[in-house]
């Protein structure tokens, strides 16, 4: 449904993080290397052109967790970091950034939501770019954390979970 | 050489590879076969900070203190006092053990606890080596399970930082690693097998040493 689109370097995209692979440091918060092991097609993000920060929370809070049907992952076990794009395609052995829209249907099943800003980060699995990530989210913890009170969209995902699949999230994502 | 004196729970050799510290200062005299676990072969006090590799070089001196035993699936490691940090966040990586598919919420897998157990070894191994050498220890690293089953272990001193992450070849269970002096200067990067102390891997990780 959706095209994939060009994605400029002044743009930036979310990475939700698990709290075991974040470290709490003087008051900062980065994902440690082990977070940025790859999948094998890559590393998935989003797009802040296409999702906000809130929308983050709610698409996993809307996500049931892996080969389960009945269970959602839990959106409160997760912060998101934000990386620049241009940082991203300068690292060497990264080999691109690619919007990935994901579309599933309309709607999309219950527990598996459409996305329209996906993205695959393509690198392989190699230390020093894990290494030069985790560093970056360090370095710059005060631009790549993105706090977010995610108590505050408890209701809102209750409600939504009880409408599924019958919400824009497993649509159009028209709001 | 004195004739040796054996005495619980060393009575038989130790197994080769095992590396453990001496203490200073036990003699057959004052030697307490409860409280010291040694092997008394001569009268002589040691100095401090001398390590041994082996049964063979063990016999050379006259005495072993072990103070820490770590559990290692089916098997144990004795390391002695100056290795207490490291013992310590050893221990706390054993939960790693217990984590179940997803753990991450995602597709993570279980830890294999054959690669946990190798990384830790290899920092046993590597930890005491470097003491050995220089007699200074290498920070406690971080020890985090990666999504894929494997292990990292990771530095940041103040000059130097280090990754190595642990993970399944085809012929056994590789310690793939990277390091600098920051900022790509004088990086190390490749791969080594686990099954023995790299000379050239031992000899950059001292830069890791407080």
């Amino acid at each position: 449904m959706w095209p994939k689109e060009p994605i400029p370097d002044e743009d930036h995209v979310y990475r939700h993080c698990h709290y075991t692979d974040v470290i709490k440091e003087k008051r900062l918060r980065f994902p440690n290397e082990a977070h940025f092991k790859p999948y094998s097609d890559g590393l998935s993000v989003n797009w802040d052109k296409k999702i906000s920060l809130k929308q983050v929370f709610i698409l996993l809070g809307l996500t049931h967790k892996p080969n389960q049907n009945v269970d959602f992952k839990d959106y409160k076990q997760f912060q998101v970091f934000k990386f620049p794009i241009k940082l991203l395609r300068g690292i060497p052995g990264i080999e691109s950034v690619e919007h990935d829209p994901v579309f599933l249907g309309n709607p999309s099943p219950k527990g598996k939501p459409n996305n329209p800003a996906h993205t695959l980060v393509k690198y392989p699995d190699d230390e020093e770019i894990r290494m030069t990530l985790s560093d970056y989210s360090r370095e710059n913890s005060t631009e790549t954390y993105c706090p977010f009170d995610v108590n505050s969209l408890n209701a809102e995902i209750e409600e939504l979970r009880l409408r599924l699949p019958d919400v824009p999230y497993n649509k159009d994502w028209i709001m | 050489m004195a004739t040796p004196v054996y005495c619980e729970p060393y009575s038989q050799p130790l197994p080769s590879g095992y590396w453990i510290s001496l203490s200073h200062g036990i003699t057959q005299q004052n030697y307490n076969p409860v409280k010291d676990k040694i092997k008394v072969i001569s009268g002589k006090s040691l100095p401090s900070g001398i390590h041994l590799q082996s049964h063979r070089k063990y016999e050379e001196f006259e005495g072993i203190r072990t103070d820490i035993v770590i559990e290692l699936v089916d098997e144990h490691i004795n390391i002695s006092e100056p290795f207490g940090r490291l013992a310590k966040v050893i221990e706390q990586s054993k939960f790693f053990l217990d984590l179940e598919p997803g753990w991450d919420e995602e597709n993570a897998l279980t830890i294999d606890p054959e690669v946990w157990k190798t990384a830790i070894k290899f920092l046993i191994h590597y930890s005491i080596d470097i003491f050995k050498n220089i007699d200074r220890l290498i920070e406690e690293p971080e020890i985090s399970p990666c999504k894929d089953g494997t292990i990292d272990l990771s530095w940041r001193t103040s000059r130097s930082r280090m990754l190595i992450n642990f993970r399944k070849s085809e012929d056994g269970i590789r310690a793939y690693y990277y390091g600098d002096f920051y900022n790509n200067k004088q990086p190390i990067k490749g791969w080594v097998n686990t099954n023995t102390v790299d000379i050239y891997l031992s000899m950059w990780m001292r830069n890791l040493a407080v």
